[in-house]
């Protein structure tokens, strides 16, 4: 029942989103059309989907000089690249990840070991993020494994705060009636907080999600040898516009793709979750 | 049969009152570090099998009666037990009915039901066994395998009743169960609720502010006031009792005079107390 008025739900907005696009898209044209020079050339800083839709096989050149430009060959580029990216997101979003909701798991368990540690770690949270890439540059160089802590770093801050947030909200009367039942502290713990913070983490992991592209390409754009951000860097010192704009449509759609995947895992794991 | 000295014989049992309150005082400790006398020489004794309905006024000490047979807070004072065990903490032999909506409620109705049984460390084929006969005790088993969020009021409640029956408790505690429900379904649930303890008889300790609910389903009614206890009441209707008695003029003039009497007994005793 609920399932279904969810799917139409998510129709609906689909159609919404489609036409928003299409809106947009719209008005980049005409934005474009707008500044281009009397014979019809787009102007170099502004060029219109056409001209980005023409760049794609110039990605071609990212693969090493005199690659043929094809579709073909920009494809096998795009894929080396998002497949190197990936990796770099998924590897910190799972270290960061594991380090963050585990040290809040463990912190949670007991109000006097909170008391302790809790503070220090919480400072992770004042550091100024990007402040500490050209630090994370200066250890690590260009290593992917430099990009990766980086990206670790910040999930592991935000997931952190986000579990023992979530552990706060438990609430009290489902942890009593447990004990009442007979369960030991430790079972409570198991049986009761955890399965009961788990809506609050997949939300806060959809937060982290979002910006753990941005922040993974910051990475990329400071050290990377190769990636998506890497090529947005390529493409800038090429002043070519059209391939820039490509790429940010890249990072659109990958975003939307992985949103759209984690909705769907989130909608099915919080089913159970009352809303009013 | 060899005679076994401890553990659950019917001889001791009926030999020991189920519940045993000694000289229970609790203060308790508001945010701003002020002292609140909760409870002051709390006396009393339940037998197994037999219904007791703690009313009075909010903010008389009820809820807090029962949070120290439950174990979930420590007596200032004074010492509880049940069958002879002193009171150390929650335990399963000591069930309790909360007045919030006290569910599990990312595992399904049965698996709620289960919850106790999977602490109790009982193989699958039993829980399942014994989920299903409380589910179809408060009459939940076609609503198995939905979610809490699925249910009304009253089937929430009858959830978490049969969650802690499944449990087999020797003592139900029950906190204002049935203050949220309409009435319609609080007068099933006090009829369902006699039922299921007609067959497996708890001391049983029911918090209400509702006179006539604690009327229809005590065996002795403890008035409370400002922590202490005013007056024990014997209630005369036998059991089983019917729904019919709620319209029988006995029932009517019992609930009459207790009305009439409450008053009197807590500003009484507010008087001596203030002298």
């Amino acid at each position: 029942m609920s399932d279904l008025r969810g799917l139409r739900h998510g129709s609906g907005n689909r159609l919404t989103g489609l036409l928003v696009a299409a809106v947009l898209v719209a008005g980049w044209w005409l934005a474009a059309w707008s500044v281009a020079d009397p014979s019809g050339r787009s102007s170099p800083l502004l060029p219109s989907p056409a001209d980005v839709f023409e760049a794609i096989p110039r990605l071609s050149v990212f693969a090493g000089p005199g690659t043929p430009q094809t579709f073909g060959n920009a494809f096998w580029v795009l894929l080396v690249n998002t497949v190197a990216s990936a990796t770099t997101l998924f590897g910190g979003l799972l270290c960061g990840g594991a380090l963050g909701i585990g040290l809040g798991l463990v912190l949670g368990w007991n109000a006097r070991l909170r008391r302790m540690f809790e503070g220090p770690f919480l400072v992770v949270r004042v550091i100024p993020l990007f402040a500490l890439l050209p630090l994370f540059l200066s250890w690590f160089g260009g290593a992917r494994i430099g990009s990766v802590s980086f990206v670790a770093f910040a999930v592991f801050s935000m997931l952190f705060v986000n579990t023992l947030e979530a552990i706060r909200n438990v609430d009290p009367v489902a942890r009593v009636f447990a004990r009442t039942l007979g369960a030991s502290p430790l079972r409570v713990y198991r049986t009761v907080v955890i399965p009961a913070i788990v809506p609050e983490l997949a939300g806060g992991l959809r937060v982290v999600l979002g910006l753990a592209w941005a922040i993974l390409l910051a990475a990329e754009f400071l050290a990377a040898q190769s990636g998506i951000g890497r090529i947005m860097i390529l493409a800038q010192q090429y002043f070519d516009l059209s391939r820039m704009i490509l790429i940010v449509l890249l990072i659109m759609l990958y975003t939307y793709a992985l949103d759209q995947v984690v909705s769907v895992c989130v909608a099915r794991i919080t089913r159970w979750v009352p809303r009013i | 049969m060899v005679p076994s000295s401890v553990g659950g014989d019917a001889p001791i049992a009926e030999l020991v009152p189920h519940i045993r309150l000694r000289g229970v005082s609790k203060v308790l400790r508001t945010e701003r570090g002020a002292e609140i006398t909760a409870l002051t020489g709390i006396d009393l004794d339940i037998d197994n099998g037999s219904f007791v309905a703690v009313v009075g006024p909010s903010g008389c000490g009820k809820t807090t009666l029962l949070n120290q047979i439950a174990g979930l807070a420590e007596p200032t004072e004074g010492e509880i037990s049940v069958r002879g065990r002193p009171v150390r903490g929650p335990g399963r032999d000591r069930g309790m009915v909360f007045q919030a909506d006290a569910l599990f409620f990312w595992r399904t109705v049965r698996r709620n039901v289960e919850y106790g049984l999977e602490t109790q460390g009982l193989p699958r084929a039993e829980r399942k066994e014994y989920a299903e006969k409380y589910l179809k005790l408060v009459g939940l088993m076609e609503f198995a395998d939905l979610y809490p969020k699925e249910l009304s009021g009253g089937m929430k409640k009858r959830c978490q009743i049969a969650t802690v029956l499944a449990n087999s408790p020797e003592v139900l505690l029950m906190d204002e169960p049935f203050g949220a429900l309409d009435y319609p379904t609080k007068c099933q649930l006090q009829e369902q609720l006699l039922n299921i303890l007609a067959r497996e008889p708890k001391a049983t300790v029911f918090v209400t502010h509702d006179i006539e609910e604690a009327l229809f389903l005590a065996d002795r009614i403890v008035v409370m006031g400002k922590g202490s206890i005013r007056r024990i009441v014997d209630v005369p209707f036998t059991k089983p009792r019917a729904s019919d008695l709620r319209v029988d003029a006995k029932f009517a003039e019992q609930k009459a005079e207790l009305w009439r009497a409450l008053e009197g007994w807590l500003t009484a005793a507010d008087e001596t107390a203030d002298a």
